[in-house]
């Protein structure tokens, strides 16, 4: 199985925010994570994505059971088959926008950088810091980072927020346009419901 | 992105904070490494200059003065002492060797000193170019002052430049020496009645043969303020100009017998160049002792046992009208007085070292705390924990070798300059010297940057990456 989370419970300062949690899904297929604010969404693709540990319960990638990994191997794997877009967008704001990009790279080969940045229409602002650019850039450069070592699977946490029609349908593009181009898998967290158009697997979450 | 890359940029961006660092740093490696360099010619030169000196006896008066003055030739002498009397304590029994220092005169600031070969045996000093002085006015110079061989040098009255130039005199450079690393490489040697020569001192002998109650001090006394002065009252006769005096039909009794007696003397000393009292004393039959009425300004001694150390200074200075002083304890009493022995210039660079490191950990830890935010965006995207740690040690620790780079050239700098602007550190010419401690700072300096930043780097490497970014806004 490419992806497996199974009785998956996460409680967190004896707050139970997931309880027998079970899903999976194929490599290249894409799955949406939906439910108000507060239901987990987030903490449910931190799981996902290695950055917590269930309380109980089991999430697998590619065979690969995250409890008998250890934190060195998780970070490995998600550096190497992971790509974060976070609500946030958290890109280090000295650093300039090719920079911030490439922090997200750990692969050998190093990828088309000036294609990417072309991509995302910032080559005339590749040389500029973060904290220069508007959100829309800045977001930009977040779907960058998050797709530059050619991930498996795509983790983006609320990547429409805040984001008028036109804006998120180039957001949801760009983010498709660079998984088709890698076959990557996308697991959006989102309570938008503009974005459920775009995907067929939806996964409700409930507080 | 590379590693070193990132931590260029993330110094970069806390240029502030990170040069505050690393001034902090070099600042505490500059005082570190000058106050070891400075103790360490310190006692390079206590020790290397002093060596073998059990005893010194000069004119009463200050026995630290008297071991500055006659072991260092950092200080004026007291006084001068008789030679006779200076001859009889080197007959002693527990006296080893005794070696004869006349005083008075300076070139350019480096002291003119008279003396026997044995003062080069005791340093082990060797001719460099040309040969020893064979003559009188001819000198042999150190090897740190800038003279050629043949070159005709006046000696100024006083041991500091700018005294009174002794024109009618002139010196002959005759030879030059090896470096030995010891007060010898700054002084001009010549033999003792050269210096007595040029300073008239039958006049002194005259009016001391004709006031035997005179205390010796009281001349020496009055010999030393002029030389304080740098005036020259003595009546400095040259042989110029006594003969021009024998040549003058007015000229009085006074000056018939002045002249008689230099040229007298004069005659006498050519016959004996070398005043080694340790061969005089061996030799006393052959001894033609024409130096008896003259002074000299200190007697260095070594003696026979370390018990003679103690004994023979007690009965000099009850018995005798001179001072015999002890420099090993003169010179414990003068560290100790001025507070810069070994302990407390350790005691001191260690507190600055502290100082330094306590600035990067301090430096590290505060700048942690901001940049949490980033270090976990670096794991979320796949940074591991180890690598994380690796980024913080090695942050601190190129920050702080940036610090010991710069302390380590501004302290150069520093050491030129004071070793222009402080009188024994010029005279010495005191150079920076890549010793033990210069390593030893710089490596202890690094390694407890490295444990320091060891940490904030452990606590850097920990955070919860999820909690972490919830946070960051």
């Amino acid at each position: 199985m490419f992806f497996l989370v199974k009785n998956l419970d996460f409680v967190i300062a004896n707050n139970t925010i997931l309880s027998e949690l079970n899903f999976s899904f194929d490599n290249g297929s894409h799955l949406i994570i939906s439910g108000p604010s507060g239901s987990g969404k987030s903490t449910l693709i931190n799981l996902m994505s290695g950055l917590y540990r269930p309380t109980s319960g089991h999430v697998s990638f590619e065979s690969n059971d995250y409890s008998k990994l250890t934190d060195k191997d998780i970070d490995e794997m998600r550096a190497k088959n992971f790509g974060l877009i976070f609500q946030r967008l958290h890109l280090i704001k000295h650093l300039t926008v090719e920079q911030n990009i490439l922090l997200g790279f750990n692969k050998i080969k190093l990828p088309n950088i000036e294609k990417l940045i072309e991509d995302i229409g910032l080559t005339a602002k590749k040389k500029q810091l973060a904290k220069d650019l508007s959100f829309g850039e800045s977001q930009r450069v977040a779907i960058a980072r998050g797709v530059v070592n050619n991930p498996k699977i795509i983790f983006a946490d609320e990547p429409t927020s805040s984001l008028d029609d036109e804006n998120t349908t180039r957001v949801l593009k760009l983010i498709s346009a660079q998984a088709n181009k890698n076959k990557s898998s996308i697991v959006i967290s989102t309570h938008d419901e503009r974005v459920k158009k775009f995907f067929k697997n939806i996964l409700e979450i409930k507080l | 992105m590379n590693d070193l890359a990132y931590i260029f940029y993330s110094i970069k961006s806390r240029s502030l904070n990170s040069s505050l660092s690393v001034l902090l740093t070099s600042f505490g490696i500059m005082i570190a490494l000058l106050l070891s360099q400075f103790s360490n010619h310190i006692k390079n030169r206590l020790d290397l200059d002093g060596k073998g000196i059990d005893i010194v006896v000069g004119a009463k008066g200050s026995p630290l003065q008297l071991v500055l003055s006659s072991i260092y030739h950092i200080d004026i002498p007291n006084g001068n002492i008789p030679y006779k009397s200076a001859l009889e304590i080197s007959k002693n029994p527990l006296i080893e060797k005794a070696i004869p220092l006349a005083l008075g005169d300076n070139w350019k600031g480096y002291r003119i000193v008279g003396t026997s070969y044995d003062y080069l045996k005791h340093f082990d000093v060797k001719i460099d170019q040309g040969r020893l002085w064979n003559d009188e006015f001819e000198i042999v110079a150190g090897a740190d002052i800038d003279v050629k061989i043949n070159q005709k040098i006046s000696g100024s009255h006083g041991l500091i430049d700018g005294g009174g130039v002794h024109d009618e005199h002139t010196y002959k450079i005759v030879g030059s020496l090896k470096r030995s690393g010891t007060v010898v490489d700054r002084l001009l040697l010549t033999s003792v009645n050269s210096v007595l020569e040029i300073h008239g001192l039958e006049d002194i002998d005259h009016d001391t043969e004709h006031n035997h109650d005179h205390k010796s001090d009281q001349s020496s006394d009055s010999h030393h303020e002029s030389h304080r002065d740098g005036k020259h009252n003595h009546k400095e006769k040259t042989k110029d100009h006594h003969e021009e005096h024998v040549d003058d039909h007015h000229k009085d009794h006074k000056d018939e017998h002045h002249n008689h007696k230099h040229s007298e003397k004069h005659e006498n000393i050519s016959d004996k160049e070398i005043i080694n009292i340790n061969s005089l004393q061996k030799n006393k039959e052959s001894f033609k002792d024409n130096l008896n009425e003259s002074e000299i300004t200190a007697l260095l001694i070594k003696t026979n046992s370390p018990i003679a150390n103690i004994n023979l200074p007690r009965s000099i200075n009850r018995e005798t009208n001179m001072q015999a002083a002890n420099p090993a304890l003169e010179i414990t009493r003068l560290t100790a007085m001025l507070g810069f022995g070994s302990k407390t210039f350790s005691i001191l660079s260690t507190l600055l070292i502290s100082i330094a490191i306590l600035s990067i950990f301090s430096g590290l830890a505060g700048n942690l705390e901001n940049r949490m935010g980033d270090l976990a965006i670096l794991r979320a995207l796949g940074y591991t924990k180890q690598r994380i740690f690796k980024i913080i040690v090695l942050e601190g620790t190129l920050i702080i070798s940036f610090g010991i780079l710069l302390g380590v050239i501004m302290s150069f700098f520093v050491f030129e300059i004071f070793s222009n602007l402080i009188t024994p550190l010029n005279v010495i010419k005191a150079k920076f010297v890549l010793n033990f401690d210069f390593y030893f700072i710089i490596i202890i300096v690094l390694f407890s940057g490295f444990i320091a930043s060891l940490i904030p780097a452990y606590n850097g490497s920990k955070i919860s990456v999820a909690n972490q970014l919830s946070q960051n806004i």
